[in-house]
């Protein structure tokens, strides 16, 4: 039994904007359909954060960004594609 | 600052700003355009954010896009009608999945008249006029909501909704809004729960018991069953009214007592009563009432569950049981007095005391009847209350009797008087005396000689009700012993004794000892029990009469009848047949060997001591023959003639005693020189104890061992348990050697684990003498005591039947030995008619199948299926099982194929010295996992029961 790789997300958001609120919902579905027991997701309000935000170097919300596995990478908007978020986040092949 | 800069700035400063203003916006429609409207925020490189425009909007419009969300999202179907019903609006759930069948959905869309649509639909639905009615009624005014629950079923399913009505805003005309909730699972659950309530109630309404649910935190009655109203004979409501009347109803002798108990145990909700209540017609039950404690989850007491029965039956069925035994003991305590009595006064006299210490009376009064006429002139009274008895006495001689009295009644009616409730009888006097002095109920029984009453017997005693029809009739045929033995006295008081007793030693004299030999024969035969005939003669005593003299002689056979008499349990069953020829009968005695012990150990003390003659000492001997019954004769004159046999034969051999069957002799000889041995053995330590491994089926180690007993006799070899087990458990020695066995055993345990060897569990068996000996629970503290690890090298075997003797008792002391750590199994399981309830409660750690069991598995399939259920059996409880007695290949392969955990027979190995199982099956051992395999419990679920 090979041990799949565990997802770690940290989604920026600007309180409950609606674009942040239907990001995290976006994520959560995805999440649960694609990652499910293996994902872990970080939430930081730049309105609670902002300096956090500064030094992570986000200036859009929402943000999402794919911490683990490597590499990293950050996808701006509401994540309401699925297919494309799926992609550029590199996990084309778990939906295959 | 930016402030100040604005005020000062000059007109084409103004442009500028506008224009930077237009790119600004620009810029934000562009970044919306590009992030495709998708962004909340943008912040700048230092950290501040822009708010996009479109999120601003979405801000402003958010409450009403709210509303009309949670309208859409609520599960029910809800439309909004203007003043004549049109539909103007409706929500998602209406617009799209309006059931079938229902009045509601795709086919009535905004713009329609609901109304009207109802009224059109009346054909197939009741509920849509229903709804169109209310409808108008909220519209008109005359109601501000309306609601139904209709159903709709279809074909695949039964649903039932809510329509609700409320009228919109505060003026009616502006038109209602229409809302259909599916409450088809609300209204299943409903049903349910009125089902199950129904159920409960038909069965709480349906028992004769009072269930009642208290709320502990506010002291209020929540329900109780209508049993109340029947027992306590007061209504249901006045218990909600005042949750503390029914406290109100117990009888003032038991409410201190109650109360106390009650509130103590209140607290934690859990308490169990028993009480008398006092019913509005003055009539009593006994109540036997039981609380269990309703916590929360933080463990708070919230409600008390309990449970009221009218035990009055019970309590009556065991109050006449105690008060007929009570009658019986009397009655037979009595009758043998009657026997012995030589004079009238000792008769009343005794028989006063026999009725309060035997009989529990408060007070026995015998008297005589004043010839004068009705009054009584007690002879004889007793009482444990001295102040009473002289009361009692006072009354019964006063002259100031009404003829109404119970006394005079008795003597002229010639019949028993009984007042079964002195406190409320109005034709007792001396009500108020005898409730001071807790007398409640006496009887007044005549005593007739020759059709006169010539005396009364009375009772007193601090029962109410005491006196019932089967009480009354044995001690109305009581009164007609006394009086019998009245008659008898008076007339033939002192011919009968002579003709009955020896004179010289007042001993009952051949005729009478006769006779009653036959009287206890007939018991003995009622009975099924035993019996001996022990004759005894002093040896010499013609040489001792003729040397002395006849006054010497006289005297010794005085002190020896005496000493005899001193000794035994019952005078009459002493006699002296003639001469110095005695005789004796003995009865409650378990075996030819106790019997012989008890002779043995009666001739001690009757000859052992030197009699003294004037200034000088005489020994004295005497040789004894001894008949059975039923063995040796089943009437008193074969057993006299056999037990003269037997004292002739002693009397030729030399012997102090012997029995008339020979084999009996030898039989007894025997089992008294093993006696002796194995006292001798004891204390030379000639026990030895063997090992017999016990073998797990699955992976074929030694698991654990079974201690077994044997005697190393000098003059023989080893001998085997069978022989003398039964003589240690007889003689009592069995305590001792089971200690010693206990102590060897964790001895040897010990040494084999300090000397690193994967000492394995023994099991030490456990006798029924140890088990009921007081002492055998610190006995084993004792032993384990030695040292930390010493329990977990210990289980104690102890057989089924031993176990099921005393199972309360058992089931606490076996309780105790586990909390100890050391484990107990029950030995030959299915020997001892277990009771599967009893089974499943007692606190043990493995059950050995007995070896019987074993030997029929092969025999026939019945055999197989019974220790297949009784593995089965065990394994359900949670117990490990042991097959003993395994002996073949068979055996042990069927016992595996059924799961049985253990084994231990001849197949693997017969029980071997300690030294010989330490090298071939610990050494042989792989050490550690063995071990820890052994110890560790096969079902680390169970708990102690």
């Amino acid at each position: 039994m090979s041990r799949r790789p565990q997802f770690k997300f940290c989604l920026y958001l600007a309180g409950d904007a609606l674009n942040s609120a239907q990001a995290l919902v976006n994520l959560r579905a995805l999440c649960e359909t694609y990652l499910p027991d293996r994902h872990v997701i970080e939430i930081v309000d730049v309105f609670r954060e902002p300096k956090r935000a500064l030094e992570d170097g986000i200036f859009m919300t929402p943000t999402l960004v794919k911490l683990a596995p490597l590499p990293v990478r950050k996808i701006v908007g509401t994540l309401s594609h699925t297919a494309t978020v799926l992609m550029a986040l590199g996990l084309e092949s778990v939906t295959s | 600052m930016s402030r100040r800069k604005r005020l000062a700035a000059p007109a084409d400063v103004n442009d500028e700003v506008a224009g930077l203003i237009d790119a600004l916006q620009d810029v934000e429609q562009r970044l919306a355009q590009l992030t495709s409207d998708e962004i909340d925020t943008v912040t700048n490189r230092d950290g501040k954010t822009f708010v996009l425009r479109r999120a601003q909007e979405y801000l402003r419009s958010s409450e009403a896009a709210k509303q009309v969300a949670i309208l859409n999202a609520l599960p029910a179907y809800i439309a909004l009608l203007d003043a004549q019903g049109v539909i103007i609006s409706v929500n998602e759930a209406w617009r799209q999945f309006g059931p079938a069948g229902a009045i509601q959905g795709p086919g009535y869309d905004v713009g329609v008249n609901y109304l009207e649509a109802c009224d059109r639909a009346a054909g197939e639905l009741f509920a849509a006029h229903q709804a169109a009615a209310g409808i108008r009624s909220v519209l008109a005014g005359r109601a501000t909501s309306f609601s139904i629950e209709y159903p709709s079923h279809s074909a695949a399913q039964q649903r039932w909704f809510l329509l609700k009505v409320t009228a919109l805003g505060n003026d009616h005309l502006k038109g209602v809004i229409v809302m259909h909730l599916d409450v088809t699972a609300e209204r299943q659950v409903k049903e349910t729960l009125h089902a199950s309530e129904a159920r409960f109630r038909q069965m709480a309404e349906n028992i004769h018991d009072v269930f009642f649910l208290e709320d502990a935190v506010d002291n209020r009655m929540i329900y109780v069953s209508p049993a109340y109203e029947e027992i306590w004979g007061r209504s249901c409501e006045s218990l909600y009214a005042d949750p503390d009347s029914w406290r109100a109803a117990i009888h003032p002798d038991d409410r201190v007592a109650t109360h106390e108990k009650y509130n103590e145990h209140k607290l934690v909700g859990q308490f169990e009563l028993e009480y008398r209540i006092v019913r509005p017609d003055h009539s009593i039950r006994w109540i036997e009432a039981r609380g269990f404690p309703v916590l929360d989850d933080n463990g708070t007491l919230v409600r008390i569950a309990g449970i009221a029965q009218d035990i009055t039956e019970r309590k009556q069925a065991e109050n006449r049981i105690a008060y007929l035994n009570r009658v019986y003991a009397m009655l037979s305590g009595i009758n043998t007095l009657i026997i012995r009595a030589c004079d009238r006064d000792e008769l009343f006299r005794e028989a006063c005391r026999i009725a309060v210490d035997a009989g529990s009376f408060r007070v026995c009064v015998l008297g005589l009847v004043d010839r004068d006429g009705m009054n009584i002139v007690p002879i004889a009274s007793c009482s444990k209350d001295e102040e009473l008895r002289s009361a009692v006495e006072g009354i019964l001689s006063s002259t100031e009797d009404a003829p109404t009295n119970l006394v005079t009644r008795a003597i002229s009616e010639k019949k028993t008087v009984v007042s079964n409730d002195l406190q409320h009888d109005p034709d007792t006097l001396f009500r108020a005396q005898y409730a001071a002095s807790g007398v409640r109920s006496m009887a007044v029984l005549p005593l007739i000689v020759a059709d006169e009453t010539v005396g009364v017997l009375a009772l007193y005693a601090s029962e109410i009700e005491f006196f019932q029809h089967e009480e009354l009739k044995l001690l109305t045929e009581l009164a007609g012993d006394i009086a019998f033995a009245m008659e008898h006295i008076k007339t033939q008081e002192r011919l009968d004794y002579l003709a009955s007793y020896d004179m010289l030693t007042g001993l009952a004299n051949r005729a009478l000892f006769h006779e009653r030999l036959e009287q206890n024969i007939v018991i003995a035969q009622e009975q099924d029990s035993k019996l001996a005939l022990v004759l005894l003669d002093i040896e010499r005593f013609k040489t001792i009469n003729d040397s002395l003299g006849r006054p010497v002689g006289d005297a010794l056979l005085k002190a020896v009848a005496a000493r005899m008499a001193d000794i035994a349990a019952d005078v009459s069953r002493l006699g002296r047949l003639d001469a110095d020829h005695f005789a004796v009968i003995v009865s409650k005695f378990q075996s030819e060997e106790q019997l012989a012990h008890r002779v043995e150990k009666r001739i001690a003390e009757v000859f052992g001591l030197p009699f003294g003659i004037g200034t000088a000492e005489l020994r004295l001997a005497a040789k004894i023959g001894i008949a059975m019954f039923p063995a040796d004769g089943a009437n008193a004159d074969t057993l006299f003639k056999n037990a003269e046999a037997a004292l002739k034969n002693a009397k030729l051999h030399g012997e102090r005693y012997l029995f008339y069957t020979q084999a009996m002799n030898a039989r007894v000889a025997e089992k008294l020189t093993l006696e002796n041995q194995l006292s001798r053995a004891l204390d030379n330590g000639e026990f030895v104890l063997h090992y017999q491994p016990k073998i797990n089926l699955v992976t074929g180690r030694v698991t654990s061992a079974e201690a077994l007993i044997r005697w190393n006799d000098p003059r023989t070899s080893l001998v085997a348990p069978a022989r003398f087990i039964s003589v240690l458990e007889e003689t009592g020695m069995i305590q001792e050697v089971g200690r010693w066995a206990l102590r060897q055993t964790i001895e040897d345990y010990l040494r084999w684990r300090n000397a690193g060897l994967p000492a394995v569990r023994i099991a030490v068996n456990v006798s029924a003498r140890q088990l009921r000996h007081r002492g055998f629970i610190s006995e084993v503290k004792h032993a384990i005591g030695i040292h930390p690890d010493a329990a977990a090298g210990l289980e104690l075997e102890i057989t089924e039947s031993l176990i099921m003797e005393d199972v309360k008792h058992s089931i606490t002391s076996l309780q105790t030995i586990r909390s100890l750590g050391v484990t107990v199994a029950i030995d030959d399981f299915g020997t001892g008619f277990s009771s599967l309830s009893y089974l499943s409660k007692l606190p043990v750690d493995a059950l050995k199948i007995e070896r019987s069991f074993v030997v029929d598995m092969t025999a026939a399939p019945e055999g197989l299926a019974l220790v297949s259920t009784i593995i089965n059996l065990a394994h359900s409880l949670k117990l490990k099982v042991v097959a003993e007695g395994v002996e073949t290949e068979e055996q042990s392969r069927l016992l595996r194929l059924l799961g049985c955990d253990e084994t231990q027979g001849f197949l693997f190995s017969k029980p071997v010295p300690a030294d010989l199982f330490e090298s071939k099956f610990l050494i042989n051992l792989p050490p550690g996992n063995i071990g820890t395999a052994s110890f560790s419990h096969p079902f680390p679920n169970q708990t102690a029961h």
